[in-house]
């Protein structure tokens, strides 16, 4: 049963994987705005 | 080279200097709020946009409120544009009946229609349904342009302000960018394009029968073949004009649909370079001294036309293989003459190495001819062109402020040279601007090297290679060039439509943009705040030659210096020992 409903599971976690790189690489940017902002205030 | 070679080049530089005032003093006029003639006709939209989107037109921000619009919208879009493609299959306009594209291959797409490179894994005309196409991919053509404009707006601003916190308001720039500029001009340019035979229906794919019937690698008789159309000259504009890049078709602008005349070739060759040439005008008329406009097109202009030179004399050339057989490859009222391995009889050699260096000079990305069938230094100089950091041109917005990159670095190092404090446009240049603008100079650099590296070292990315050898090292240096540098283009030859290079390609589109505009940004608050410094005998002046000279020497100087050792793995050695 579990194993009729493992290549959709697969397929979601991929889709996961992806958005998760693009959030990962997103709050990063934030990350580095915040640095050059303080490194302005220096 | 031949008097009608030079005069197909004059030709195009003349037309695009000419439209260069009347185009980049209209932009000024746009971000500057002015009343233009498109005010009429885009005014009641442009307010109506900001009443359904809440959004205060007259409310400015700084320069941190600006990065993390950029980034808030870039979130949505990279997002949305994955789902769509994911989803694609069951929504509407997918009468081929297509299927979802792969995780990987629609991350890497929708990075990189979001970040304006628009390198694709994929064949248009099979992979994309026509609702991806338009309201995906066509629709990122424009929204990834109005960004890059939007930033180089606020960089301008930062120049021309003095002692205030706000560099102007994000919405405000990306709306008016669309309106104003990229929807004219693309809606001319689609109905011309139409004239000229580029199509654009919403039917389906024809059948027509062959002349003559062929027979398939199982050995059974076709025919029949399949002839792709679609919503072609609507994409077909944007991606010229907004230094996109993404063709309809697997093979762009060389597919008679896309590109059938060559008038077309020319206008769209024209498209590449009309606004990123256009706005060194508009930056000028911004900071009230046109000169400074007119000096940096100089010295991008420059560039082109060296580099432009050594490509259609590599390719006017011809193969020198075939010299040593004796075939004749000179230029003559029956042939063409030279090396026509990967291009298009309708345009010939010089139309294909102009658009390869336009091309590549902007971010656009599309092409007329397979850069991967170029002689080793005629391929050079589309590969260069993008090391350079794309700054000669470049994409809409985002290759001046790399310019302006350059420019802080250029001033910063004459000013040690004479022991003065280093200023442009009456803005003293200190350590801070310093920083970021080695931050923005660097970090494409270190994407090429690395992401070649480590293709070259993983399966993966060995294993995508079709040729072997340097030329095979060319392929991987040329995409990884590409992606970091926000160009598309391909040198095709490489399969990478993997998952390693999907990932690989897409994480370098992200860094090689985002990363970018951040810097700019601060640059541009950093400058904004702080007074004007009147110009004095200590000044440097930068809009002389020698100033142009200077800041040539300098672009040239840091793209010779982090690229020669691995273009001397790639080309040179493959010109060496052919």
């Amino acid at each position: 049963m579990i194993f009729g409903f493992l290549p959709a599971i697969i397929k979601i976690m991929s889709d996961l994987l992806f958005l998760a790189i693009i959030a990962v690489f997103l709050l990063a940017t934030a990350g580095l705005i915040l640095l050059c902002q303080r490194l302005m205030k220096q | 080279m031949t008097s009608f070679i030079w005069l197909q080049i004059v030709l195009y530089l003349a037309v695009l200097l000419l439209l260069v005032k009347p185009l980049g003093g209209y932009m000024a006029g746009v971000y500057q709020g002015e009343r233009t003639f498109m005010s009429p006709v885009m005014g009641p939209v442009e307010r109506f946009v900001y009443r359904i989107t809440g959004v205060r037109p007259q409310e400015e921000m700084d320069w941190k409120t600006y990065a993390f619009v950029m980034l808030l919208f870039t979130l949505v879009g990279l997002v949305t544009l994955y789902l769509l493609q994911r989803l694609q299959a069951i929504l509407p306009f997918n009468p081929q009946h297509l299927g979802a594209v792969s995780p990987d291959l629609s991350f890497n797409t929708s990075v990189s229609f979001n970040s304006n490179t628009n390198w694709q894994s994929y064949g248009g005309e099979t992979t994309m349904t026509y609702l991806t196409q338009m309201v995906g991919l066509a629709v990122h053509n424009f929204l990834s342009a109005a960004i890059g404009m939007a930033v180089l707006v606020a960089l301008i601003r930062g120049f021309a302000r003095h002692s205030v916190e706000t560099i102007g308001n994000a919405w405000v720039d990306m709306t008016r960018s669309i309106l104003y500029i990229l929807i004219p001009l693309s809606l001319i340019l689609a109905v011309v394009l139409v004239s000229q035979g580029v199509v654009q229906t919403f039917g389906a794919s024809k059948q027509t029968q062959l002349v003559q019937s062929v027979q398939d690698p199982a050995g059974q008789p076709v025919n029949e073949q399949v002839i792709s159309v679609g919503p072609v000259a609507s994409q077909e504009a944007i991606k010229q004009l907004g230094t996109n890049g993404g063709g309809f078709f697997n093979v762009n602008s060389a597919h008679p649909f896309e590109n059938p005349t060559p008038l077309s070739n020319f206008l769209e060759m024209l498209a590449i370079l009309l606004i990123p040439a256009s706005l060194c005008y508009t930056f000028g008329k911004m900071v009230r001294d046109t000169k400074q406009g007119w000096a940096l097109l100089t010295a991008m202009m420059l560039i082109f036309v060296v580099m432009l030179s050594v490509a259609v004399w590599a390719e006017q050339s011809g193969n020198p293989v075939f010299t040593k057989l004796g075939v004749d490859q000179t230029a003559s009222a029956v042939q063409p003459g030279g090396n026509m391995e990967g291009k298009e009889l309708r345009f010939g050699i010089t139309n294909s190495a102009l658009w390869a260096t336009a091309t590549t000079a902007a971010s656009n990305g599309s092409v007329n001819s397979m850069h991967d069938s170029f002689t080793p230094l005629g391929g050079l100089v589309p590969m260069w062109m993008m090391q350079l950091g794309e700054v000669v041109f470049g994409g809409v917005g985002s290759g001046l402020y790399g310019m302006l990159a350059f420019v802080i670095v250029a001033v910063f190092i004459a000013g040690l040279m004479i022991g003065r404090t280093p200023e442009y446009l009456g803005k003293k240049i200190e350590s801070y601007e310093m920083k970021m603008a080695s931050i923005m100079v660097l970090i494409p650099v270190v994407c090429v090297l690395l992401g070649t590296a480590v293709a070259v070292l993983v399966p993966m990315g060995k294993s995508a290679v079709g040729n072997p050898g340097s030329h095979g090292f060319s392929e991987i240096l040329y995409a990884f060039s590409s992606a970091s540098n926000n160009n598309g283009s391909a040198f095709a030859g490489l399969a990478t439509k993997n998952m390693f290079y999907n990932i690989a390609l897409g994480i370098a589109m992200l860094l090689g943009r985002y990363w970018l505009m951040v810097p700019v940004l601060a640059i541009a608050g950093s400058l904004a705040r702080k007074k004007h410094v009147p110009a004095s005998v200590g000044t440097l002046p930068t809009h002389t030659p020698l100033f142009i000279i200077w800041l040539i020497t300098v672009v040239i100087i840091v793209g010779a210096l982090s690229f020669f050792p691995a273009l001397s793995l790639g080309p040179f050695v493959e010109h060496l020992v052919r």
